[in-house]
This record gives structure tokens, sequence and C-alpha cells, in this order.
């Protein structure tokens, strides 16, 4: 079977920059430690194969995953700051943050209309009425007089908040947010977080304003969220 | 089944070789790098040799080791274009790092005659 990271041993810089690819992608670090480990790699395993030692040098890195485990070990990072890390979170969900103060205006206006009260959580509560009954992501209630559009935006606002920002955390290492206040998300290891524990770790915007007991950590002097433990991931600097 | 008595003594040698090598990777990086300075690959080259196979230092132990050094300012790293056209990254002590080799020096030097006055002992008092 062919080794699918394997470079043929004469001198192929294009496998070479294609292995050292493979393993920056894999890093969580910044594009500038990326491109450093790049240009060291793509040097490195040059001035290997120029001596007919590039199979050697290979082997001993490993395939690339075990390479950007091994490039990303012992680097020291620096948790992030909690108020970086806050205003970080407000910036990466202002659409949730800009829907809930739509759909609180709202039932302000039609409690003026009609009696009532107007009321509103963030994150705000997905519920729905199907067939009479309450389809509801967290103990809830439905809530009386929420529109279907307003349903649908908060639907899509949470969606952006849970899975779209897990896509571009997993692709980038980063989010608008964090990319705006200098910070980096990555697993312990200091690599990539996986899509699949990058949407776990966001999961508790689906269960209305409880999700606030996920920043409890913060209030002793853990800096990582409850759902960053079982994920095995951190924000840093960077 | 149980696993090989000499299976397992020869898998912890290898654990207990690497958790060594990885121990004094920084003396020997910095040691090297003392006379005069090395590209990555040379660098390596000349630590299997000098090692003799017995200090194993890989690719993923050196470059990791090296970024290390070099955020502490014990080496200085710079990209050089020679005749070849290809740009080798050439890796060089600073004086931090001199201060730094004689601290590990000394360490390493007065490990290794506790460790011998140690089994000296350990054997005069063994033997008939």
């Amino acid at each position: 079977m062919t080794d699918p990271h394997s470079i043929d041993s004469r001198v192929d810089v294009a496998g070479i920059e294609r292995y050292a690819d493979q393993v920056v992608r894999r890093l969580a670090g910044g594009p500038a430690e990326r491109r450093r480990v790049r240009a060291e790699l793509v040097a490195h395993l040059s001035d290997a194969a120029e001596v007919g030692e590039l199979d050697a040098a290979l082997r001993r890195l490993g395939d690339p995953g075990a390479a950007a485990r091994a490039f990303a070990a012992d680097r020291a990072v620096e948790p992030a700051p909690a108020g970086r890390r806050f205003a970080a979170a407000a910036v990466d969900n202002l659409p949730l943050i800009a829907v809930t103060v739509a759909v609180f205006l709202a039932s302000v206006v039609r409690a003026a209309g009609g009696g009532g009260w107007a009321a509103a959580t963030f994150p705000p509560l997905l519920s729905a009425e199907v067939g009479g009954v309450c389809v509801a992501l967290s103990p809830t209630v439905c809530e009386t007089g929420r529109s279907a559009g307003a349903a649908l935006w908060i639907g899509l606002a949470l969606l952006w908040s849970v899975l779209g920002l897990a896509i571009v955390e997993s692709l980038t290492g980063t989010t608008p947010g964090k990319r705006l206040l200098g910070l980096r998300v990555g697993t312990d290891e200091g690599l990539r977080v996986p899509l699949g524990r990058a949407v776990v770790r966001r999961t508790s915007f689906l269960v209305g304003p409880f999700a606030w007991l996920d920043w409890a950590p913060f209030l002793w002097g853990d800096r990582r969220r409850v759902l960053e433990h079982p994920t095995r991931t951190r924000v840093v600097r960077g | 089944m149980p696993p090989d008595p000499a299976a397992r003594d020869d898998a912890g040698l290898t654990r207990l070789r690497r958790e060594l090598a990885r121990g004094t990777a920084e003396l020997a990086v910095l040691s090297v790098l003392e006379p005069s300075r090395r590209y990555g690959y040379e660098l390596l080259k000349v630590l299997e040799r000098a090692g003799q196979g017995v200090l194993e230092v890989k690719e993923g132990t050196l470059y990791p080791l090296l970024h290390r050094l070099e955020d502490a300012g014990h080496v200085t790293a710079t990209w050089e274009v020679e005749g070849r056209g290809r740009p080798r990254k050439y890796y060089a002590l600073t004086p931090a790092g001199r201060d730094r080799l004689a601290a590990l020096r000394g360490e390493w030097a007065e490990l290794v005659r506790a460790m011998q006055s140690l089994l000296d002992t350990l054997a005069s008092e063994v033997s008939p």
C-alpha cells in the first residue's frame, strides 16, 4: 500500500511543500508561527533530500499529524485574559445580540399595546409550538406571542453562534472577535480544534440563559469555560 | 498472556534513553553551537554523529527546542541565501546562550560526579 504522505526521494520540492503544508495546517498557532515552521520544514527536508536522506527524515518526523504534535508540544502559551474573551464573545455573537434586542423591543411594543409583560433572555430560548406541544432545547415554556419570523431569526443567529463560529474556528484557529482581540483557540496539544469538538464547546448557547453557567469557572480564576474542559480546548493569546 | 519481561525491560530502557535524551537535548544543542553557527539539518547530523546513536534527538525535538532557545534569547536565527539559491536558517549562540551553556555544563558535571560517587560507594559496599 502506498503511504499518502511519502515523498519521492528524488528532490520533489512540491512534495516537500505539500507535506509541510499538511503539518502547519494542523497547528493552532498564528500565521507567523505557521510560516516559520513551514519554512524550517521545507529547508530541512530539502537539505535531507539533497544528501539522499529524505526518507529517513520523514520517518523520524512521522505522518503530518505526528509532526504537528511534536512541533506544537512544549510551546509556552498564555491563557487569554477574561476581559478579552468576553469582548471577543460579544463581537462574535453580535447577530444573536441584535436578534435578542429586536425580539425584546417587539415584546415591549406588544406589551404596550395589549398589556402583559415584556421580557427577554440572553441567549434567547429556542422554543416552538408544534401541534400544540412546546418543543424546547432547555427547561422552559413556549413564549406566547412570539412570531414565526422571530423564531426563525433566533434559530439562524444560534446556528451562527454554534455551527458557523465552530466551522470558522476549526478552519482558521480563530474567530472574527478573537482575531480582533488578538486571541486564538486550539486543543491542549496546540493543534487546530476538530469540527466536532469545536461544535461541542459552543453548545451552551442552546440552553438559553443557562449558558452563563458555562462561564462560571472564571469566577474562581479558572480561565476556561466549563465546556472547554471535556473538549480539551483552550483560548490563548496569539 | 503476560508481557515478556525481557521485552518490557527493553521498552523501559528505550523510554529511559528517550527521557535522558530529552533532558540533555538543550545542553547538547548549545554545545554543538558553541564553536560555530549551524543550520538545522547540519545540527541534527552533528548531534547524531557525536552522540554515537545513544543521544537520540529527532526533528520533532530539535526544532521546538530551537524555538524555545530563540524565544529565550539564547540563540539567534537568521535566514541566508548562499550560492545555492535556497535559503537556510542558521542558528548561533548569543552571549546569554553562552552563559546558559556554562550553567548547564556545571550542572551536568555535578550530576555526573555525584552519580559516579554514588555508584562507586555502592559497588565497594557490595564487593567482598
